[in-house]
């Protein structure tokens, strides 16, 4: 059953919305299956949530006061729901979320970018000895090996610069630890004017996985790379850090 | 239930051989299914529903040797079978004919300050996370846990999962501050 769809039941359940028998059914479950237990307390604690947020309808609302609040438990749980609500308002955390990878990094110490530019310096002078031959046929491919940042804005990543090559571009990414390159699905390119494209693996080994950026869609400009992995649920979540690529 | 019968030891660790033959797993399970059951008469709108959950499982106890013999389930559902039976003898005797409590006042200034004190003694990624969770309304809010679920690294619903915990912790955090500031 999708999570949405059981959310729903149980909000009807604890409303006082189902037939004696659908109520019946998910009582059974909550015996005899703990984690549907668990997903039951969730959903209890957003229905109040929802309640003392005013996002419910008014027939909503009239069973949660009629049906819901029927015991001191769930009063002691909507008085908590208050104060919590109370606290979060005045004590509101906003992420620099506008803030682009390139101005974090720009907030990082001296001492990382000096170190910084000078492997990019090394990477310049190696990008340019494999680059420059190439540089009469758009096929061909400039190579560049990149290394993830740690933490989500690429805290302590060092970003690789090299000239804008004339071909298509192989992209090299090494991999974290707890990455296996078998997981990787796709990677994420994030250009420094915030638009983001999407690209397929093209090789993989124990290491590294690589792909492959066309000419046509490079251009000078700053890059983060994201590696994007398939979960055992099946979905795909990014995988904390950046990969940093400036093109000049 | 046999007519005052009172449960005793000897009845007790019976039950809790029948949940399992392991002393503590048992004692876990006995806890669990007791949660359970509040739970259960709470979601019916029983205002006493601790009470009418052990009543549950005293009548299950008065019957465990007999099934620990003869029934083959998960005891469970034997537990609600029973618990229904109690909720419908509740029901004849117009327990519930709703007598709607008052709803609650505002909580006062000493659960707040309580509650400040509980969110302080969080470990600071918790306390942030927290706080970042519960933040905006409808659309936002959505948008602002899946934003927050990614810089983690985990899905939506495991942040869900890791955010009710940390509320649950705080809720009994405030309550025991509360009953030790009435103590005093």
């Amino acid at each position: 059953m999708a999570l949405n769809h059981e959310i729903d039941i149980i909000r009807g359940y604890l409303l006082g919305q189902l037939s004696e028998e659908q109520s019946q059914a998910i009582e059974q479950r909550m015996l005899s299956e703990d984690d549907f237990f668990g997903e039951l307390e969730i959903t209890e604690a957003q229905l109040v949530d929802d309640y003392v947020g005013g996002c419910l309808t008014s027939d909503e609302r009239d069973q949660f006061e009629k049906h819901f609040l029927a015991t001191p438990e769930r009063q002691q749980n909507l008085q908590f729901a208050r104060l919590l609500r109370r606290y979060v308002a005045s004590h509101p955390i906003h992420k620099p979320a506008a803030q682009s990878w390139w101005q974090q990094w720009e907030n990082q110490s001296w001492g990382l970018r000096v170190a910084a530019g000078v492997t990019a310096v090394a990477i310049i002078a190696v990008a340019l000895w494999f680059a420059v031959p190439r540089a009469s046929s758009p096929d061909t491919l400039a190579t560049v090996t990149l290394t993830i940042g740690s933490g989500n804005r690429a805290e302590g990543g060092v970003s690789q610069t090299m000239p804008l090559p004339s071909g298509n571009l192989k992209i090299v990414l090494r991999l974290p630890d707890n990455v296996a390159p078998e997981t990787v699905h796709q990677v994420r390119l994030i250009a420094g004017e915030g638009t983001t494209r999407i690209f397929d693996i093209t090789e993989r080994d124990a290491k590294t996985v690589s792909l492959v950026i066309p000419s046509s869609q490079l251009k000078r400009g700053s890059y983060a790379l994201k590696l994007l992995v398939l979960s055992a649920d099946g979905t795909v979540q990014p995988v904390n850090g950046s990969y940093l690529l400036t093109l000049e | 239930m046999k007519k005052g019968w009172v449960p005793t030891q000897e009845a007790f660790d019976s039950l809790l051989n029948w949940l399992d033959p392991d002393r503590e797993r048992a004692g876990q399970k006995y806890e669990t299914i007791r949660l359970k059951l509040i739970k259960l008469f709470s979601c019916r709108g029983c205002c006493d529903a601790a009470e009418l959950a052990d009543e549950s499982i005293n009548r299950v106890m008065a019957k465990v040797e007999e099934l620990a013999k003869t029934y083959n389930g998960e005891p469970a559902l034997y537990f609600y079978g029973v618990a229904h039976k109690v909720y419908l003898e509740y029901l004849r005797e117009s327990h519930l004919k709703p007598q709607l409590p008052p709803t609650p006042p505002p909580p006062d200034e000493t659960a707040y300050e309580c509650l400040e004190e509980c969110i302080h003694q969080l470990q600071e990624e918790n306390r942030e996370m927290v706080v970042r969770y519960y933040q905006e309304e409808r659309q936002a809010k959505i948008d602002n846990r899946r934003r927050l679920a990614q810089e983690l690294g985990i899905g939506v619903n495991a942040l869900r999962i890791r955010a009710h915990r940390i509320r649950i912790q705080l809720q009994k955090c405030v309550e025991a501050c509360l009953a030790q500031d009435f103590v005093q």
